[in-house]
């Protein structure tokens, strides 16, 4: 007897909603990822339980486990570093200059930059993370 | 002649490869992603040495040495706990401006860690910090040497 062959079923799982989901996750990850600036500077910055969350500002100093000075992210001498700051604050009404100093430095090594940012007229905001420190 | 009909298969786009790279891309993000948040403190430094003449009667000092910190009026050595205790006694929001002024006196050899804990402490607190610049004290200048400072939330 010549029976009908069925139709073998098809079974698919649906990917079309996972690949939607999979992108709109892409998309946050895109818009909220902040790639870090200056990672290959090597300092450790200091801890305290007393710090407060503050806005990113646009000029950066940084000073690292050895004392160099960079200025956004590029080598800089204490000498030139006064000029470099006029340059990047001229124009701007918030002098904000955001300091990262490495925990290890002593005082001889890096108040002279606070004192070149206060000849320009900047405010410091001392960067650092929050713990107890010790 | 009886044909044999294709059975009708609806058309699509096979969306397997693209779901794979969408995923690999969200291990990417989520692998290198970081989220951080800046902490810290805003300090206004103006610049200009300070004048002698304009020292405040009371003026609360904090001075740091290395493993050492000395305040109040008897200049006594005290643990940052103590510190912070002394500094919120202060009642800084309750005074004007020129009574806010902290003295942060800080050797040359100071780490940098036990430098930005006690200026959190006084920021936090609501104080102003006023800094004292060693160099200028040793070449000699005015006494107090240094820069107004003042944090600032």
């Amino acid at each position: 007897m010549n029976y009908a062959r069925k139709p073998e079923p098809h079974f698919e799982i649906p990917i079309v909603n996972i690949g939607d989901i999979a992108f709109l996750l892409i998309i946050f990850f895109i818009l909220t990822s902040t790639f870090m600036r200056e990672s290959y500077i090597k300092l450790k910055p200091p801890a305290s339980p007393d710090v407060q969350r503050v806005k990113d500002s646009p000029v950066s100093v940084s000073v690292d486990n050895k004392g160099q000075i960079w200025l956004q992210g590029t080598e800089c001498q204490l000498t030139s570093l006064e000029s470099g700051l006029n340059a990047l604050l001229q124009d701007k009404t918030d002098k904000i200059v955001m300091l990262k100093i490495d925990k290890g430095l002593v005082q001889s090594q890096f108040g002279p930059v606070m004192v070149a940012i206060s000849n320009v007229g900047g405010d410091v905001m001392l960067v650092g993370g929050e713990g107890s420190g010790k | 002649m009886k044909f044999k009909k294709k059975p009708f298969k609806e058309p699509e786009i096979n969306l397997a490869s693209l779901v794979d790279i969408a995923f690999l891309l969200l291990v990417f993000f989520i692998l290198t992603t970081t989220f951080t948040k800046t902490s810290g403190n805003k300090l206004k430094i103006p610049s200009g040495s300070t004048d002698a003449s304009k020292k405040q009667e009371k003026q609360l000092t904090v001075s740091v040495k290395p493993g050492e910190i000395r305040f109040g009026e008897k200049s006594e050595v005290v643990s940052m706990e103590v510190l912070r205790e002394m500094l919120s006694k202060e009642n800084f929001l309750a005074k004007d401006s020129s009574q806010r002024i902290v003295i942060l006196d800080a050797g040359k050899d100071v780490p940098y860690e036990e430098y930005f804990q006690v200026v959190m402490a006084i920021a936090k607190a609501n104080g102003v910090v006023a800094l004292v610049d060693q160099q200028e004290i040793e070449g000699g200048g005015s006494s107090g040497g240094g820069e107004g400072g003042g944090a600032q939330k």
